[in-house]
């Protein structure tokens, strides 16, 4: 037994000199991957080029990305991505309450730029004559388009703008009795205008998104 | 060349005029008939303003959405009338409606 372990060859312990050189090539490999692949991907440093190569820089971004900027111009116009319809700025609340006397009308519209959209509701208290339509900018009376003149007394929906212009209702009271129309929108116009039976057009102040209250509940 | 001139004369002139017959505004008044003559009537609305309304020969005048002649205006009668002009003092009546008596609003 005794003389069977000691016919056994001996392992030989590697040299001062391999060993110096496998730490030297550790050492090397670890500096080649981290100039490679650990900078770039971790810290977006990419001093050899690999990173942009091998699709690493855009780990190092994820954390923290850029905030893509809204779409530029003042006008409210949609720019669309899939389905998603960005504004270059805040959509608008209006809410308004129009007592008409007998025979009495008022036209309300808002000024909204192409493809723009608005959400309406509006209601009357009696029989109403109404006339959804709009005015292209810049055109005559002639030009004025109607969307919808059948005889309701409430209406809900969605409006998208054909074409920049002014856009809304005329309500006309076609009785003896007062009537009140009740109307609320919501949308990306940027102005209103109210035209009454003196043949005045005056400026009606729309309120921004600050004016919703902040539900607590 | 004169014959040129002239007609973009004559040009400029009719576009002169159709824009003012263009730029009249749409007016309506309601109200009682205080005043009337062949010519023109006038008309007291609810807050006590007097209008002063023209008729011409296309004056159009209903009751109960039937029309009638423009003799069957009358002193008292309740009306509505949708005129064009430039302003308030310069209205010429195009469609004239005799209401029942509009009741007094409130103020």
């Amino acid at each position: 037994m005794s003389t069977e372990l000691q016919n056994m060859p001996v392992p030989l312990a590697p040299s001062a000199r391999t060993l110096a050189f496998a730490s030297l090539a550790a050492l090397a490999a670890a500096v080649a991957l981290l100039l490679i692949a650990v900078l770039p991907a971790e810290y977006g440093v990419d001093p050899l080029g690999t990173g942009k190569a091998l699709g690493l820089l855009a780990l190092s971004r994820a954390g923290h990305l850029d905030p893509v900027p809204p779409p530029e111009g003042t006008a409210l116009v949609p720019v669309h991505e899939g389905n998603v319809a960005l504004y270059p700025g805040e959509y608008k609340v209006d809410s308004r309450v129009f007592v008409l006397g007998p025979y009495e009308f008022v036209e309300f519209k808002y000024h909204l730029g192409k493809d723009a959209v608005m959400l309406f509701s509006w209601s009357a208290n009696g029989d109403v004559l109404q006339d959804f339509h709009g005015d292209p900018d810049g055109a005559d009376a002639s030009a004025t388009q109607s969307y919808d003149k059948q005889p309701r007394r409430k209406s809900d929906g969605m409006f998208t703008a054909p074409f920049s212009g002014i856009h809304g209702w005329y309500w006309e009271n076609p009785g003896g009795d007062t009537v009140t129309v009740k109307v609320t929108t919501t949308g990306f116009y940027t102005k209103a205008h109210q035209f009454t039976m003196r043949s005045t057009r005056e400026e009606r102040h729309v309120r921004g998104i600050d004016a919703i209250p902040v539900s607590d509940k | 060349m004169r014959k040129r001139e002239f007609i973009l004369g004559l040009v400029v002139i009719m576009a002169a005029i159709g824009g003012r017959m263009l730029a009249h505004e749409h007016f309506r008044v309601i109200g009682t008939i205080t005043k009337l003559d062949k010519k023109q009537f006038e008309v007291k609305d609810k807050t006590g303003k007097l209008w002063t309304v023209y008729l011409d020969k296309k004056t159009k005048v209903s009751r109960d959405k039937q029309p009638v002649a423009v003799t069957t205006l009358k002193i008292g009668q309740s009306v509505v009338v949708d005129a064009y002009g430039d302003d308030e003092s310069d209205l010429l009546a195009l469609d004239i409606r005799i209401v029942p008596p509009i009741a007094a609003t409130p103020k």
